[in-house]
């Protein structure tokens, strides 16, 4: 039975800001305890302070559901993405999350033995193309989350290829016992989905939908409590 | 081996035991009405009851063999590892879902956008086998239910959640609990209005 859950991707776009407390119900509805909602860094910018004070504010007056948040650190370039890296040890604080997205092998290996690092996520032509057995070993001994963002493998354009992705990615963890966690990646609130509905994504390759829902309540909410209580 | 039409083939040493039974039973009744023991009308009808009974034994054969020969493939299917799901017999199952955002939606409208998101994923055939259908909707709560068989519970759960838009308005659908009985699914979508 699905105790409680998390969604550790919910983009900080102005649908999601503005709407906060109708997005803050739903995933209430939905059954979520946390959610963490992120920015993407391409560079360090005056701007980035500005954004994280307002998701701080919104975290802090957020009473009902624990609410964390996340900077996204996307490249492919190993020099520039550790310069990103080192630039948010400024602004880190302990309800914070480092997700970061590999455009390039390189960036992948190196990236997950950075300790500021808790999640990285691909999208399925580079979950394809990247995501091997010595990922995963790396990523299991550095303790770092293979995630999956369920709207970036569900469009229509991509479902096949999404499939394909995510049954080789879902045997090579289970072998490699790397951890996996589903999230929503949602950029608006019509695009929140269910504990239930991000587990039948990995259920679909052939996992029985129990074993599918760890992958969206307790390993994430595992992530989640370490960061709030630390 | 003795052909049965629509039953298929009866071999081996069960069929002999039938057909000899079978002829044994005519030949006691046939002698007995020629000898004056059994009255010939009375020798029609026992020749009836024991011809449909000997039918009935047939029909139970087979379906006792069908049983036998999906135990088999269980049990080879389990050897081989591979997943027995399918063999079962699919039962109905009912989802209590939420139309969040636009909620003026018909019953059928909404029937044939879950359809459309299931055949992307199952094709045509898999929206036929699943037996989806929306058995209830209302409008005014956007509370509603739809059937499936079990076998295609996880292709329903993500189909749902493929669904962005309706009618150009954005929704979100939130499945709210599965149960086996549509009195079950009834009673939850009733305690959820009140």
């Amino acid at each position: 039975m699905l105790i409680s859950a998390a969604d550790l991707h919910v983009r900080g776009t102005e649908s999601i800001i503005n709407g906060i407390e109708q997005a803050v119900s739903v995933l209430m509805k939905m059954g979520y305890k946390a959610i963490a909602l992120s920015i993407d860094l391409s560079s360090v910018d005056a701007e980035l302070s500005s954004k994280l004070k307002v998701l701080k504010r919104i975290s802090r007056s957020e009473k009902r559901i624990s609410i964390l948040y996340r900077v996204n650190v996307m490249g492919d370039d190993l020099k520039r993405v550790r310069d990103l890296l080192s630039k948010l040890g400024k602004c880190r604080t302990r309800h914070y999350i480092v997700g970061v997205r590999p455009l390039s092998k390189s960036v992948a290996r190196n990236v997950v033995r950075d300790r500021r690092v808790s999640i990285v996520y691909f999208d399925p032509l580079h979950l394809l193309k990247f995501f091997d057995e010595s990922q995963a070993t790396l990523m299991r001994d550095n303790n770092v989350v293979l995630e999956i963002p369920f709207h970036m493998f569900v469009l229509n354009n991509v479902l096949e290829l999404s499939i394909r992705a995510l049954s080789k990615a879902l045997r090579i963890c289970l072998k490699k016992d790397c951890t996996i966690i589903v999230t929503s990646y949602a950029s608006s609130i019509f695009e929140l989905r269910s504990p239930y509905q991000l587990a039948s994504l990995l259920s679909v390759v052939g996992v029985p939908l129990e074993m599918c829902l760890p992958f969206v309540s307790s390993r994430p909410m595992k992530i989640a409590e370490e960061k709030l209580g630390g | 081996m003795v052909d049965l039409g629509d039953w298929g083939e009866l071999g081996g040493i069960e069929a002999w035991i039938l057909t000899v039974s079978i002829t044994a039973v005519l030949l006691v009744i046939i002698v007995g009405a020629f000898l004056g023991v059994l009255d010939l009308s009375f020798t029609i009808i026992l020749t009836s009851i024991t011809l449909l009974l000997f039918l009935d034994i047939i029909i139970l054969y087979r379906k006792l063999s069908l049983h036998r020969e999906l135990i088999r493939s269980m049990i080879i299917s389990k050897k081989m590892g591979v997943s027995t799901e399918y063999l079962l017999k699919p039962r109905k199952r009912y989802l209590i879902f939420e139309l969040l955002g636009y909620k003026g939606v018909d019953a059928k409208r909404i029937e044939r956008e879950f359809k459309e998101k299931l055949s992307l994923l199952s094709g045509s055939i898999g929206v036929g086998l699943s037996g989806l259908k929306v058995v209830y909707y209302d409008a005014r709560n956007g509370l509603g239910i739809i059937r499936f068989y079990h076998l295609y519970k996880k292709l329903v759960l993500l189909s749902l959640s493929l669904i962005r838009r309706i009618d150009g308005n954005d929704v979100v659908v939130i499945p709210i609990k599965t149960t086996g009985t549509l009195r079950k699914a009834r009673e939850i979508l009733k305690k959820r209005v009140d």
